[in-house]
């Protein structure tokens, strides 16, 4: 009974002390409560504040997040959203965080770039373009030395914007028609993109003409035109052909040729032959190859930049020259020689690995390399057969260059369609 | 003064192993390893100054356990004051605000302190031993944030910047800064002991 | 058990070890001067305090303590300390200062702060993890520290700076996981 009693006794001495911490406690919870709360939250939404200083507060929207999108907050009196987001670019492991604001008609208020681990520049200026934009980011470019972030960049901010429009919270932006008729252009004419992102250079225009846009690889061009009330997209390859697409994507070159011999005449005066380059470079490629002739039927708009046809063997060959962009965002000579049956004869390219002086991750042995191409049709290729283990650039080049080829192939045999 | 305490000042070694969770911890960052001696500092002096009050109640059964309970509430006190008025200090240290309610140092002191001789000298210790593990880890994280993260207190010092040594921020970095700063502690001493003799 | 469990009890024990990695619990790593065997004694004494502390602070925080999160550190080392008192009749051991200062320590308080914020399932693997590494830790420290002749090592790094060294390169292997 003592025994019990005197560990009842000892148990009581630290019991009566955690209560009265615990009472202590409670009391300066009262004082130091609402300071406490007012840090804790400050810290929280310090990112947030900084893009919507205006703010009151904020709380946390419960949905569901893309992968670059970190969180949604709302702001308490209805001034809109903010959004944090993480997105990874190519070449970077680290994600390079950023804070966007939206403002409660859809537009982009306050954006702040708040790590990233890269160029220095990055973070001070290009943020600051997206401010005032909507959802459609019309305005917006890509930054040319910081390719991969700033496309890493822009992503983010789209998902930001989808997240919000997909929940309802803020009304999707309306697109111009120059935007929608931009957007389809990559896929009317991959010679004026490496990707996504725009190889061209913007041309002194009138007419009927809002853009013009010149390949950076000579492969063609692509002009914004009115006609009427009306937006169309005009876009021709360096052999002649021009094609005009509505802002749907179809394609009128029938009902609007008065635009698509506009754009042709513009185009052929601006454009650049590049027969005599093609021509050496094919009698240097096949010896013994005679009457080598442009051919005009070639109705694809890619990196393909000359098509000639020659005999050789005493048979007829078709010869292509594209320049797809390889390392450090330039245009490769690639020239690609096939038989009337649209197998490849012989490939080269002027300089394989562009600038290989300055890196040396790559493993290239040129001459099987070349003969690896050999032989090998639209239907048998793959786009392995290009693969340079460490230049992942030149090898999509070479890939493109291939398909390209092929493609422009199957249009002469179309009879230029 | 008593053996138990009077080790504590006489063996700085001792006192460094005692505390060597926050001396590892939060010597990352100057300011984080300010933000911890002062938490240290200041659990030290509280808990002192109580557990000498309630001296005569200490020393039956689970008295030791009671101390503990007394070191973890001053923690909590110091952790809300902390939170208020010194927030950036405060979140510098994340959970470790909280582990100092049960560092060996603290529940060592606090439960040695009831044999001191007088309110006045147990206050005077609990000073001595938060100063001294206060100066020994901003020392140590001076260091250790200038090799590990070329910084001083969140400055960065673009000199350091192509001497940087990753370990040095991360555990590794502490066990050796700590070791070095323990050895050189361990040289002044039977330095003075030479003296002495 | 699935994979990610899986992961996070072999986290708990290797790379992200409470006493080496997160410097909790630390001083009882290195104060130990014991060999081997019954370092790993210890630290599964140190263990059996930790795992069900962790069980038990787990639902109080997330039912209770959330509405008086001030409260946190003073109850979770009061369930420490009241776990610890079972342990130590359990394994027949005196419930003393050097009991406490072994068993209630930054590991058992930290477990507790940090599976107070995961699903309950993760948390349990992470406690137990944390306390086997904890133990794992103890073990071959002891080792390590016994085959190191202090009459070798320079005066100045006798005792505490080797042990730090030690623990150095210990946490220098783990990194590797």
């Amino acid at each position: 009974m003592a025994k019990q009693n005197s560990s009842v006794k000892s148990l009581a001495m630290p019991v009566v002390a955690a209560l009265v911490f615990a009472v202590l406690l409670a009391g300066l919870n009262v004082g130091l409560g609402p300071i406490i709360e007012e840090n804790q939250s400050s810290q929280a939404f310090g990112p947030l504040m900084e893009v919507m200083p205006e703010a009151t507060g904020f709380e946390l929207v419960e949905v569901e997040l893309p992968e670059t999108v970190v969180g949604v907050y709302k702001e308490v009196s209805g001034q809109g959203y903010a959004v944090r987001c993480a997105a990874t670019s190519q070449y970077s492991e680290q994600p390079m965080e950023m804070t966007i604001g939206i403002d409660a008609e859809g537009k982009i208020c306050g954006i702040k770039l708040d790590v990233y681990t890269e160029s220095k520049d990055f973070g001070l200026e290009y943020p600051q373009t997206y401010v005032g934009q909507d959802s459609t980011l019309a305005d917006v470019g890509v930054v040319s030395g910081v390719t991969y972030s700033s496309v890493a960049f822009k992503g983010a901010v789209e998902d930001a914007f989808a997240v919000l429009i997909e929940n309802g919270l803020i009304a999707e932006g309306v697109k111009g028609e120059d935007q929608l008729l931009m957007e389809l252009l990559p896929q009317l004419h991959s010679g004026l993109f490496l990707g996504t992102v725009g190889q061209y250079e913007e041309m002194e225009v009138s007419g009927s003409m809002v853009s013009a846009m010149k390949a950076a690889n000579g492969s063609g061009f692509a002009y914004i035109m009115k006609e009427g009330d009306g937006s169309y997209l005009a876009v021709c390859n360096n052999f002649g052909v021009c094609k005009i697409y509505d802002i749907e994507g179809a394609e009128v070159t029938a009902e609007h040729s008065a635009l698509a011999d506009e754009a042709k005449a513009h185009a052929q005066s601006n454009a650049t032959s590049y027969f005599d380059a093609a021509k050496s470079r094919f009698e240097a490629m096949l010896p013994g190859i005679s009457g080598v002739t442009e051919v005009e039927t070639v109705g694809v708009c890619n990196s393909i930049v000359e098509a000639v046809t020659f005999q050789y063997n005493g048979a007829v060959h078709y010869g292509f020259y594209s320049r797809s962009y390889g390392y450090a965002n330039e245009p490769m000579d690639i020239f690609i020689a096939m038989d009337s049956n649209g197998a490849i004869a012989a490939q080269t390219a002027k300089e394989l690995i562009l600038h290989g002086e300055y890196f040396n991750a790559y493993t290239l042995d040129e001459p099987s390399y070349k003969a690896g191409f050999k032989g090998l049709t639209a239907e048998t290729w793959s786009p392995d057969v290009a693969a340079i283990s460490g230049a992942t650039m030149t090898s999509d080049a070479m890939a493109t260059a291939t398909e390209d080829a092929f493609a422009a192939f199957q249009s002469i045999q179309n009879g230029g369609n | 003064m008593t053996e138990k305490t009077s080790i504590l000042q006489k063996d700085p070694l001792l006192l460094l192993l005692l505390g060597a969770c926050p001396a590892l911890a939060a010597t990352a960052d100057v300011r984080a390893a300010l933000g911890m001696g002062i938490m240290v500092l200041a659990v030290l002096l509280l808990s002192g100054i109580i557990a000498f009050a309630l001296r005569g109640r200490l020393s039956q059964g689970a008295g030791f356990a009671t101390c503990v309970i007394i070191v973890a509430g001053c923690a909590s006190v110091m952790q809300m004051l902390l939170a208020a008025f010194l927030p950036a200090f405060y979140n510098q240290l994340g959970i470790y605000a909280a582990i100092v309610a049960v560092i060996a140092l603290t529940g060592r002191f606090a439960g040695g302190v009831k044999e001191a001789e007088s309110m006045g000298q147990a206050v005077k210790t609990a000073l001595t031993i938060g100063l001294y593990l206060l100066v020994v880890m901003v020392i140590v994280a001076a260091v250790r944030e200038v090799l590990g993260f070329a910084s001083i207190a969140g400055v960065s010092l673009d000199f350091f910047e192509s001497y940087k040594i990753s370990a040095m921020g991360k555990a590794p970095g502490a066990y050796i800064a700590l070791a070095m700063a323990a050895a050189v502690v361990a040289a002044c001493g039977s330095k003075k002991e030479k003296e002495g003799k | 058990m699935n994979q990610s469990m899986f992961l996070v009890l072999l986290a708990g024990i290797l790379a992200d070890n409470y006493a080496i990695q997160n410097f909790l619990g630390v001083e009882s790593l290195l104060g130990n001067g014991s060999g081997a065997k019954k370092a790993l004694k210890l630290g599964g004494l140190t263990a059996a305090v930790m795992i069900p502390s962790a069980a038990i602070a787990w639902p109080l925080q997330n039912y209770v303590l959330n509405n008086a999160p001030y409260l946190q550190t003073l109850v979770f080392v009061a369930i420490i300390l009241l776990v610890a008192a079972v342990v130590s009749k359990a394994a027949k051991r005196p419930f003393d200062e050097g009991f406490v200062l072994l068993t209630v320590n930054g590991a058992a308080l930290g477990l507790c702060l940090t599976t107070a914020q995961m699903g309950f399932g993760e948390a349990m693997m992470t406690a137990i993890g944390a306390g086997v590494g904890f133990a794992l830790a103890m073990a071959v420290f002891a080792s390590l520290r016994e085959r190191v002749e202090d009459d070798k090592v320079p005066a100045a790094f006798r005792g505490l700076p080797v042990s730090l060294l030690i623990a150095a390169m210990m946490s220098l292997v783990l990194f590797a996981f």
